[in-house]
């Protein structure tokens, strides 16, 4: 415990890097100067004369002696925006007559006004808010002579465009995924659910990355209770970067120590859509394709979106296919090792005997034999993630012929025990979601060793244990196990079963209280009454 | 969180991992047990285990060298009780005895007649993973002989015994299997009498015990399933012969499928025709007449024809009554034989004594004081039989060869 101790103590502020390291500097000195020289002086010591920070300084324009600047990051700005919009309008001879001042604040407040083609336009007068704007990707214009500034709304560069999710393809259904760019996510939920209900609340997390943070919810909808929860624990957070939206999780999840998640995440935007309608809130972050949904039930990590697209029968069927693949894949290694070295009455003569023609010669127990297997698999499977796609044959053919087929002509595991692997692996990816398939993954070797220690007891002892944690896992307040436990008949139509969308009636209750109709009664498709 | 709760967390924890593996087995170092059979010489118990050597049965082996070895083995030994021979299988077997499979219990004619069977009851009742339900059978030869029988299509002998029983039980309704749970429970029947299938082997058992046999096309040796068992109490009492115990089957409701045979005529007894029971039920009333018990015996036949060398018109009602009569005929003297058999063995194998215990309490208590309380009951027998189709032809072929009778 001493451990966990000495490494819950909060790292020395030292060690955190600030990126406006001068806030002990009295409000007067970040305070933009009146002069040129001196302000770019400083924005070029506090980035470090960074070379992408471009400065470019136009002087004797308009007729005046003052000394223009426009100051932008190269590479996170739009090009085009800035050769149009801001630099050709600046240049522009035509304009030249138009200025009968000299006043360096009525020249900035011209240029602004009726130069600019821009669309957002803000004032500056500080010196941080000149740092931030240029790092998100604006322009500054800043005139010699005057305390004040222009920012200028420019944000751009390169990004990868809409295409389709790689890590939750459906057969049917939009194909679009989400993309790194939150304003682009933010906008793809958008054109789904275009309801002025439909409310985002930024938050900026981080110290030094600034990520922006948006939480989207359906007001009326969504449980003010949980949107305030939720962005009370995301203001709790206090770090200096967040790169994904894992971080998020892991700061705000209810429970850290659970194999199971309680925060899903998906890369769709018509999951997120479909999420939000139901009263759940989606958590997106900058940077990452991957946004949060919360708060869940477990029940929700075996749907896939393509549930509400099929017929209602094979998404059933399909529901309940998965949560089988879930079982099989976290117990089926420690049901054989179970069955077949404590209650070998329990097969059928034949098989017993196969099984134990199989295991003749091989040196090793069935429970060894199994965690070897699993541990190869499962290096096998990270491999196959990490490694460079070019090797990709070489690993398929090593893991299929050398581990499979020779290991078990080299009689070192038995070929049914090959086919309990196999099987267990492909039942893993069946899960819609990557973060349940993950928790089977891990539970998986406990229930081995329980296995092997107490047979099918143990399994059942860990069966036990597993669902009493699962009854006590929340999720922003939400039972884990709804609406099972709580028992919530209405809720029932789309949880194991999904039911045909006319007897969808009611959304969730549970989440939303207030707002649970989804749509009118009786829509059960039938002639129209003239032609009955 | 406080020093007890870690130190119970821990203790928990050491003692998940100190169990070991309590009673694991692996696979390979189990002797499958797939029959067993019971002999006694002078005062000791010959325990015989029939074990799987699963390599040599399974087609793909790791390696090893099935087909040329035999599929099962034998292990011999001897004790003072039954469970003191079989602890001494270890001083010559490699592996553990696992009877959790044990499909056959085979008992030698002299064990049940002289010793009875309830410690080999409470033997094979008592552990914990010995199945109730494995087959129990009788045998007049030396019981380990049957176990050493090769059969071709089955490479488990064990198994292939329990499936001639099931099999015989649904397709030839005189055979049935009688699982040990439904043994143990007629013995300890103070009102029934058990009974059990006798298994013998045709032939020459030598031969058949080796590979070799198995490469030659006709078989030296086969296993049957023979007479039929009969008990009073927990002791062998005598056999019956395998017509009569089809009246058992008749008379204890148990008749799915079976075939009679009988004559055209009375005059012609060459001349055979062959019925085919499907459907059968057998109600049995006992009466109180005049202070005695009748038993009155209500059986009702459907069936079809299914073969016959005779010259009749079957297309006319009266032929086929005619034939009813004739095949109650047949099923009343298999019954009558079997009711007669019973008296002189004077065991109950019906349950007719537990139905009148049942229904008439006085009589049974003034019965069961009687000698021998079968010879007091009258059987009322009343047959029905239906001839409910000729299968696929009407017309007997041989009236296309006779057309004129």
């Amino acid at each position: 415990m001493a451990f966990f101790k000495r490494t819950k103590q909060p790292p020395s502020n030292t060690a955190l890097l600030h990126h406006n390291g001068q806030t002990k500097q009295t409000a007067e000195a970040s305070r933009l100067s009146d002069r040129l020289d001196q302000n770019l002086h400083r924005i070029r010591e506090q980035t470090g004369h960074s070379r992408d920070i471009i400065i470019r300084t136009l002087s004797h324009m308009f007729g005046s002696e003052h000394t223009l600047a426009v100051i932008y990051i190269d590479g996170l700005v739009d090009t085009l925006t800035i050769n149009h919009s801001i630099m050709q309008s600046l240049t522009s001879k035509d304009y030249d007559e138009e200025l009968h001042t000299s006043d360096p604040a009525e020249i900035l407040s011209i240029i602004k006004n009726r130069f600019l083609s821009i669309g957002s336009i803000s004032d500056l007068e500080l010196m941080e808010p000149l740092i931030s704007a240029i790092l998100e990707g604006n322009t500054v214009i800043l005139i010699d002579g005057s305390t004040h500034g222009v920012i200028a709304s420019s944000i751009g560069g390169e990004e990868r465009g809409v295409e389709e999710p790689q890590s939750q393809t459906v057969v049917r259904g939009p194909k679009e995924g989400f993309t790194e760019n939150i304003r682009t996510n933010t906008a793809l939920i958008r054109r789904k659910i275009k309801s002025p209900n439909l409310w985002i609340v930024d938050r900026k997390i981080g110290r030094v990355t600034q990520t922006d943070v948006a939480v989207m919810y359906l007001n009326g909808i969504a449980n003010d209770k949980i949107v305030q929860e939720i962005l009370n624990r995301l203001d709790r957070i206090d770090t200096d970067s967040i790169l994904e939206s894992g971080y998020i999780e892991e700061f705000i999840q209810d429970t850290t120590f659970t194999p199971f998640p309680t925060i899903t995440n998906t890369e769709r935007p018509d999951a997120i859509a479909g999420a939000i309608l139901e009263g759940k809130i989606a958590i997106l972050v900058d940077g990452t394709p991957f946004a949060l949904i919360a708060p869940i039930t477990i029940f929700k990590l075996f749907q896939s979106s393509e549930d509400y697209y099929q017929k209602f029968d094979i998404a059933t069927f399909l529901r309940l296919l998965r949560i089988i693949s879930f079982v099989v894949s976290m117990l089926l290694p420690s049901l054989y090792i179970a069955i077949s070295t404590f209650h070998q009455e329990m097969l059928p003569t034949t098989l017993l005997i196969s099984l134990a023609a199989q295991r003749e010669g091989i040196p090793f127990p069935a429970v060894v034999e199994a965690l070897a297997m699993e541990i190869t698999f499962e290096v096998l499977r990270e491999a196959g993630v990490r490694m460079p796609r070019a090797m990709g044959s070489a690993i398929s053919i090593v893991g299929a012929l050398v581990l499979g087929q020779a290991a078990v002509q080299a009689g070192l595991v038995s070929a049914a025990m090959v086919i309990i692997v196999a099987f267990t692996a492909i039942a893993s990816f069946v899960a819609p979601s990557v973060s349940i398939a993950n928790s089977a993954r891990l539970l998986r070797f406990g229930f081995m060793i329980l296995a092997a220690t107490l047979g099918l007891f143990g399994i059942m002892a860990g069966l036990l244990a597993m669902l009493i944690h699962l009854a006590g896992l929340r999720s922003f307040g939400l039972p884990y196990l709804t609406p099972f436990a709580p028992f919530i008949p209405l809720d029932q139509k789309d949880v194991l079963v999904r039911v045909p969308w006319w007897a969808m009636v009611t959304r969730p209750t549970l989440i939303n209280r207030k707002n649970a109709k989804r749509q009118k009664m009786n829509q059960r498709p039938s002639p129209s009454d003239g032609n009955k | 969180m406080n020093r007890k709760l870690k130190l119970l967390i821990l203790m928990m924890t050491a003692s998940l991992l100190l169990n070991g593996c309590w009673d694991s087995k692996e696979l390979n170092s189990l002797s499958i047990v797939s029959a067993t059979s019971i002999d006694r010489s002078e005062d000791e118990w010959i325990i015989s285990f029939q074990v799987v050597i699963p390599q040599s049965i399974a087609t793909q082996t790791g390696g090893g060298s099935g087909g040329s070895q035999s599929p099962i083995t034998i292990f011999s030994t001897r004790g003072k009780t039954i469970r003191e021979a079989m602890q001494n299988a270890n001083l010559e077997a490699p592996r553990a005895l696992f009877f959790a499979h044990n499909s056959i219990l085979i008992i030698n004619e002299q064990v049940v007649r002289n010793a009875g069977v309830q410690q080999i009851l409470d033997f094979f009742l008592r552990p914990m993973e010995s199945r109730e339900t494995m087959s129990v059978l009788l045998t007049k030869d030396k019981a380990s002989n049957l176990l050493e029988v090769l059969i071709p299509l089955e490479k488990i002998s064990g198994n292939a015994i329990q499936r001639v029983i099931t099999q015989g039980q649904e397709n030839l309704s005189q055979v049935k299997n009688i699982k040990l749970i439904d043994f143990a429970s007629m013995v300890a029947n103070p009102y029934q009498g058990a009974m059990a299938p006798e298994l013998r082997v045709s032939g020459n058992q030598e031969e058949q015990s080796t590979l070799d046999a198995l490469k030659s096309t006709r078989n030296q040796a086969v296993l049957k399933l023979g007479d039929l068992g009969v008990f009073r109490g927990d002791r062998l009492v005598g056999w019956m012969k395998r017509r009569e115990s089809r009246g058992v089957a008749w008379l204890s409701n148990s008749v799915k499928n079976l075939i009679i045979v009988t004559p055209c005529s009375d005059q012609d007894a060459t001349r055979l025709s062959s019925y085919r029971v499907t459907h059968s039920s057998t109600r049995v009333d006992p009466k109180m007449v005049d202070g005695s018990v009748n038993m009155m015996v209500h059986i009702q036949t459907k069936g079809a024809l299914d073969e016959t060398s005779c010259t009749m018109d079957l297309t006319k009602p009266e032929v086929i009554s005619k034939l009813e009569e004739a095949i109650a005929e047949q099923i009343k003297e298999e019954v009558l034989a079997t009711w007669k058999r019973m008296k002189d063995l004077n065991v109950d194998v019906v349950g007719f004594l537990d139905m009148i215990h049942r229904r008439y309490p006085a009589a049974s208590k003034r019965l069961s004081k009687s000698e021998h309380p079968l010879q007091e009951l009258e059987l009322d027998l009343n047959l029905e039989v239906n001839v409910e189709h000729t299968n696929m032809i009407n017309k007997p072929f041989s009236n296309l060869i006779e057309p004129n009778k």
